[in-house]
């Protein structure tokens, strides 16, 4: 087992003042093929319902833009983000239709970063460069695993020697971007060591930014089905501590800081388009199942195509779901999301008679836990420790009246 | 009277159907059983009495009494209750079970009554019936010869007219003198909430009438009757009841504990010189504590018990809490069955959510100072070098079974602490054997085990005994190092440690990790004797929590909060109930 870290954010972490950003997230719901652990919204390209193609999803989206830009004035966007499902399996001539329209709907001009999802066996020169061209400045590619074993039973599209392949030819190209690696933890087939390895490998292609996510058994799943036959598959969570613990000792002595629960980044080069779901800022989600929440409103579209395109057939938005939120839901919200980043909480971002409470209460818990969680005056933080019971942490933290009753 | 599904409330609906004492188009099945929970269960809880009219072939009309009883053991005080009203007793043995430790116990209630007793083989339409067998036993039982015993399947009804008619001929008419001061004995009652208190009584001697101010001669308060009568089985006012006569009486009486049963009531203006010889109080020997899952429905279940009681001169109970459970009520019960319909009524027609404490009996602590202390529940137990001993209850056991079982039933009684008194046969295969046993050796399971070991053909029953010294040990379940109140338990001192490892391990499965490590021990005074331990929580958060994620994550998180209030905690440990329901239903809380 691994000693976890204790120690407290650093100082200039909880100096530091990140500036207020909004997003604009484009879902492209299109795969190679359905991994076993997936429940996102995606089809499979050989099983794609009805009237679903490239090219008709960007009409859609052409024709969800304008309609969105139309009924909230052309709002300004400081990051852009094309997530999926794999968002580099879209032809380039619809890409570009569909990053031209999105220039003509909303004010776009001010975008600080723009991210595109890939898989590595998706990967080609022409594409890399068109991204580039289109404005892409960074790569989120999802790897998972370099361990065959795994890949193959998660039901990835690619071996190691694809992925890494795939990294090494475009190596040029790929210099041009801010790379971003997705790796798993806690998966069954392989080692515990095995994610350090694929840290190190990946090392070679000078990733800026990692996240690390948790294997995680979604209802419904081809996984969910095996591990109802073979539960000694059902992820572990000690072990989920002891791989994050190594990886995060090997990625600080590389000068990557774990800046929110699952993701890494070196030379303050985070992931600004998630920096602001985590800050509760504004941003507009287009697409199937793509959520929004703009000034406390928030909706979901529709996550069947069909249903998703009928309603702009009639020249409705595509909303499925809309939910305003009370000023206590969202100082909830705001919590359980800023406690998951290193900077945590601030005084200035939660009404103030929340704010008192919170405090005593923040004050109380680190004086029990100090090697979870931080209090000064001005900030709540938890540490690495922290992040990683931070459910544990909000539940203690929202005990008592502060909240209102539990909805 | 019969032992437990011998068909005693079958039989009744027969005899009322016979009589024509029930509007055909109002009968149903065991229709003097009104508890949904009698009829559901298929057993019948609280006694019934009624008075039917009889055309006997000597062309008299005779008038009696019918009293349907129940056969479990936990509810043998009513049995002996309504024997002090009647003359005779029908005794019911099911003839494919022949007879069984109830047959034997209710027989000898009623030969201690003096009573005429018609012994009657019933369900004799089954395939399975073993009629002559069961003349042979109930011969060797009672004596006398095979024309003595009637034949009748009370589901088809054959035999049931001879049976009447064996009442009305067998059975002698009430003694008794009308002119002599009242004295009228009551053997059960129940509330009313618009006419008070119904005494159930058998007047002895003399007459009472509406108007008349009467006397409880046990507890010297007064009322006036305002409406007497007999069960029909609805209540058919009369005005008027005399010296052999089986009815009710109400009189404004607003607290029943004012007309206890086994008081005897009299004329006030002319009161009887003595009361009727009545009947001991019925004492507790199962007790547990009730609490409101949640606590704010602690007014409620206390309304909910003042009200049951009511009706259930035998449930006792007073506040008590408890650190882990809060505010509750520490109840004390004839048995576990008696248990369980109690907690079964309070969920069903209070909606209220029970969680019961592992049922105790009552224990005699003597101290070394010289004090002796009754304790019922074991978080009560003074420390270990404050006793001199304990005293525990014990009962004699009666099991009555195919002799093949006998050694096996004399290992369990063995393993259950028992001491051999006794075994007798009254036919060649059936064996009688007595046991001295711990009361709380049979709370747990000991029927199962009795069943299993005989095939199902063994049967039990029991009287209290006594107390008699025991080398018994409280045993502490601590959470975090603070006591868990409602956890601890008596334990014989060979079977603590067992007994603690196996509480301690179903906590540490079944308590949630926290963010510090929780140990969960069990102990004797200060000494340990099991430990388990529940490692710090070291994961418990959505690694993915993008647009999308957040609403979801909210309800998570809102719904862990919610989960946590329901909490109880102890030493800053929350544990939920599903931790002390395994803990106590490992423990007794045996479910049908």
């Amino acid at each position: 087992m691994i000693i976890e870290k204790s120690s407290p954010p650093k100082d200039h972490a909880t100096r530091y003042s990140l500036p207020a950003t909004s997003g604009l997230y484009i879902h492209i719901p299109f795969c190679l093929q359905r991994c076993a652990y997936c429940d996102f919204a995606s089809y499979a390209l050989n099983a794609l319902p009805n009237g679903l193609s490239f090219g008709s999803y960007a009409d859609a989206l052409i024709k969800e833009a304008r309609l969105a830009a139309k009924e909230r004035g052309a709002p300004r966007f400081s990051t852009l983000y094309f997530g999926g499902g794999t968002p580099s399996l879209m032809p380039l001539d619809e890409l570009r239709r569909i990053v031209a329209a999105l220039r003509e709907s909303f004010n776009v001009s001010q975008i600080e970063e723009f991210t595109l999802e890939a898989n590595p066996d998706t990967l080609d020169g022409e594409k890399l460069a068109s991204w580039r061209e289109l404005g892409v400045n960074r790569l989120s590619l999802g790897i998972q695993s370099l361990s065959d074993t795994s890949l193959k039973e998660l039901g990835r599209s690619y071996s190691r020697e694809e992925a890494l392949g795939a990294l090494a030819r475009h190596r040029d190209e790929l210099a041009a971007f801010d790379l971003s690696f997705d790796l798993l933890l806690n998966i069954p087939w392989q080692n515990p060591s095995q994610v350090l390895d694929d840290i190190r490998t990946l090392y070679a292609f000078e990733p800026v930014h990692l996240s690390l996510y948790s294997l995680k058994v979604e209802p419904g799943t081809p996984l969910a089905m095996r591990v109802a036959n073979e539960p000694e598959l059902a992820p572990d969570k000690d072990r989920f501590a002891d791989e994050m613990g190594a990886a995060e000792k090997l990625l600080e002595e590389s000068g990557f800081a774990r800046y929110e629960v699952s993701n890494f980044a070196r030379d303050g080069k985070w992931s600004l388009h998630n920096l602001t779901y985590w800050r509760g800022g504004n941003y507009l989600g287009l697409g199937v199942n793509a959520t929004s929440c703009i000034r406390g409103v928030r909706t979901r579209n529709h996550r069947e195509f069909a249903d998703y395109r009928a309603a702009l057939m009639r020249n409705e938005l595509p909303v499925a779901e809309r939910a305003e939120l009370t000023e206590t839901e969202r100082a909830f919200e705001r919590l359980m999301l800023a406690l998951r980043t290193m900077w945590g909480i601030s005084r200035d971002e939660l009404p103030l008679r929340i704010w008192k409470k919170l405090q005593a209460k923040a004050e109380e818990l680190a004086e029990r836990h100090p090697q979870l969680i931080v209090a000064i005056p001005e900030r709540i933080a938890l540490t690495s420790a922290g992040m990683n019971v931070e459910h544990a942490l909000v539940v203690e933290l929202a005990e008592g009246d502060l909240w209102g009753e539990p909805v | 009277m019969a032992h437990i599904d011998h068909g005693k409330s079958t039989l009744a609906d027969r005899i009322l159907e016979l009589t024509a004492s029930v509007d055909p188009r109002k009968m149903r099945e065991q229709f003097l059983d009104s508890m949904d929970l009698e009829r559901e269960r298929g057993i019948t809880i609280k006694m019934q009495a009624v008075r039917l009219r009889y055309e006997a072939e000597d062309g008299a009309t005779y008038e009696f009494g019918l009293i349907d009883t129940p056969g479990h053991v936990d509810f043998s005080y009513e049995v002996s209750r309504s024997l002090k009203a009647c003359e005779g007793a029908v005794l019911l043995i099911d003839a494919a079970q022949g007879v069984e430790a109830q047959t034997i116990s209710n027989l000898n209630l009623a030969i201690d009554e003096g009573l005429e007793i018609i012994p009657v083989i019933n369900k004799i339409d089954l395939p399975v019936a073993r009629v002559a067998q069961t003349e042979d036993e109930i011969i060797g039982l009672i004596g006398g010869t095979r024309d003595e015993i009637l034949k009748v399947s009370a589901k088809t009804g054959e035999g049931v007219p001879e049976l009447l008619e064996a009442i009305a001929q067998r059975i002698p008419p009430p003694k008794g003198n009308s002119d002599a001061p009242l004295q009228a004995l009551i053997f059960d009652s129940h509330y009313d909430p618009y006419r008070g208190t119904v005494c159930y009584v058998r007047v002895m001697n003399g007459e009472v009438e509406d108007g008349d101010a009467i006397r409880m001669m046990n507890t010297g308060k007064r009322f006036d009757v305002s409406g007497c009568g007999y069960f029909r089985p609805q209540l058919e006012e009369t005005g008027h009841l005399s010296a052999g006569d089986v009815g009710y009486i109400f009189a404004g009486i607003k607290d029943i504990g004012d007309a206890q049963v086994g008081d005897t009531i009299t004329l006030n203006q002319r009161p009887a010189g003595k009361p009727v010889p009545g009947f001991r109080r019925v004492k507790p020997l199962v007790f547990c504590g009730f609490y409101a899952a949640d606590n704010e429905d602690y007014d409620d279940l206390k309304a909910a018990l003042a009200r049951l009681s009511l009706n259930d001169s035998a449930l006792q109970y007073e506040q008590e809490s408890s650190e882990a459970l809060g505010f509750g009520f520490r109840c004390g019960f004839l048995g576990l069955l008696h248990m369980e319909i109690v907690q079964e009524r309070l969920e069903r027609e209070y909606q209220l959510d029970i969680v019961a404490t592992a049922p105790s009996v009552a224990f005699e602590v003597e101290l070394r100072d010289g004090g002796v202390q009754t304790v019922d529940n074991p978080a009560r137990i003074p420390p270990p070098d404050e006793i001199r001993c304990i005293k525990e209850p014990y009962v004699l056991g009666t099991i009555l079974t195919p002799v093949q079982y006998q050694s096996a039933l004399i290992e369990l009684c063995k393993e259950r602490r028992g001491e051999l008194k006794d075994i007798q046969y009254f036919t060649s295969e059936r064996a009688n054997i007595y046991f001295y046993l711990p009361l709380s050796e049979i709370l747990y399971e000991f029927y199962d085990a009795l069943k299993t070991q005989s095939r199902g053909l063994a049967s039990f029953d029991y009287e209290l005994a006594g107390y008699r010294e025991s080398d018994l040990v409280r045993v502490d379940i601590l959470i975090n190092k603070e006591p868990a109140d409602a956890l601890a338990f008596m334990a014989h001192r060979k079977r603590a440690q067992q007994r603690g490892r196996e509480v301690v391990e179903i906590l540490r499965r079944t308590i949630p990790r926290h963010l510090f490590i929780v140990p969960v021990q069990a102990a004797i005074g200060s000494n340990i004797i099991a430990r388990e331990t529940i490692p710090a929580l070291r994961k418990d958060v959505i690694a993915k929590c993008y647009g999308g994620d957040i609403t979801r994550k909210r309800k998570l998180l809102e719904r862990q909060r919610k989960g946590k209030q329901r909490m109880r905690s102890i030493g800053s440990v929350s544990i939920p109930q599903e931790a002390f329901l395994a803990v106590l239903k490992q423990d007794g809380g045996k479910k049908k």
